[in-house]
């Protein structure tokens, strides 16, 4: 069971220095773009498209597959490449351009005007969680291109916490030792395991309104 | 689990209802602002037997041998072989079959993983659980998780729920 409630955007992380941070390994890697993959955690932090926390296994729009986030070394801003059907209730609505795909778009078309700004890509960088789908049109759409693996590159910018990332999960453990305070309360013989934990998700512990604008909810990770 | 229930901790959750002698493992966490927490208790369902206190006693120790392991410089395998090794010594380590913890943000599961392949150094500002269990099929489960950051002088939990023995 997932539950979450993400009132608004997320304001408190600063995005624009991850980005900067970014261009130097980009440049390193020697690549001309980085792709990361939305809905996708290295998108959200590098841009603050926020994902769904909610998320029943995966779930796709027509050119889902073409959904992502273009960044260049040397400052460029990014460039949003989302579906329609996704961007119309998932807008990013942080800086950034946003190229939409409409449902009877060719979304190869539309990603490779987008890829191939300032000329023809020959090395991008691909987030590690990137679909299969996804690079392999990309070196289908420019012959000869290589598709770097920059999976080492996110999680090492990603690893060392800032302290507003280190609050954010301050607080979310504070939930989840509110929710364990409720969850002991209710265990007891006769109980079933289902009730018990049910009863604890809905509870305040996972559900009060945050004092800042915030996401919060309970999950089992399993 | 426990010496009632002969099911694994691959179960997740049942419809089956609690008695006398069952330990029941929570793993749960919360999300704000996208990021993400994780964390573990074991409640044990009336008067605690031998064996679970001994095995609560362990796992106690090893989460303490993690957190006095994990600090500036030393790898994340080296966090995974501090809690191992309690766990060995006290003649349980076939029943820890995880890794000891992993890191965590935007996602539950970040690198580096605090798992004997993994020689990454740590570094301040890293989150990451630390979470040994024995999860003995039909004899006895216990875990105990908690969120870290790693700071200069050592690693400081992000919960404040007590590691003792819960039993109702």
């Amino acid at each position: 069971m997932d539950l979450a409630i993400r009132e608004e955007a997320d304001d408190t992380m600063d995005t624009s220095a991850r980005r900067h941070a970014l261009d130097a390994r980009l440049t390193a890697e020697g690549v001309d773009l980085l792709w990361c993959p939305i809905p996708g955690g290295d998108a959200e932090y590098l841009t603050g498209y926020p994902r769904r926390n909610a998320s029943f296994g995966v779930y796709e729009h027509s050119h889902q597959w073409a959904s992502g986030v273009v960044l260049r070394p040397g400052g460029a801003g990014p460039v949003f490449v989302v579906p329609r059907g996704f961007s119309a209730f998932n807008p990013p609505g942080i800086e950034g351009e946003l190229v939409s795909i409409d449902y009877r778009d060719d979304a190869a078309a539309v990603l490779r005007g987008v890829l191939e700004r300032g000329g023809a890509p020959a090395r991008i960088g691909v987030a590690g969680r990137t679909w299969s789908t996804t690079t392999l049109a990309m070196l289908d759409l420019f012959p000869g291109v290589e598709a770097i693996d920059c999976t080492d590159v996110m999680q090492r910018l990603r690893w060392r916490k800032s302290a507003e990332e280190i609050a954010a999960m301050e607080r979310a453990s504070r939930i989840a030792d509110e929710a364990m305070r409720e969850v002991v309360a209710r265990v007891a013989p006769g109980v079933t395991e289902l009730t018990s934990p049910q009863r604890s998700t809905s509870s305040s512990a996972g559900w009060e309104r945050a004092p800042r604008r915030s996401t919060r909810g309970c999950s089992r990770w399993g | 689990m426990g010496v009632n229930d002969g099911r694994d901790a691959s179960t997740r959750i049942s419809a089956r209802v609690l008695a006398a002698g069952d330990a029941v493992s929570f793993d749960f966490g919360g999300v704000v602002d996208g990021y993400c927490s994780d964390f573990g208790r074991t409640v044990f369902v009336g008067e605690p037997d031998a064996e679970f206190r001994r095995c609560h006693a362990i796992v106690v120790a090893a989460f303490e041998a993690g957190i006095a392991a994990a600090t500036v410089g030393a790898t994340a395998a080296d966090v995974d072989r501090a809690t191992r090794a309690v766990i060995d010594e006290a003649g349980y380590g076939s029943w820890f079959r995880h890794r000891t913890g992993h890191c965590i943000g935007l996602d539950t599961h970040e690198r580096p993983f605090l798992s004997i392949d993994d020689e990454t150094p740590l570094e301040t500002g890293m989150a990451f659980t630390i979470e040994p269990s024995i999860f003995w099929p039909g004899t006895v489960g216990v875990r105990i998780e908690d969120l870290f950051v790693l700071e200069e002088g050592g690693c400081r939990s992000l919960n404040a729920f007590p590691r003792d023995l819960i039993a109702v």
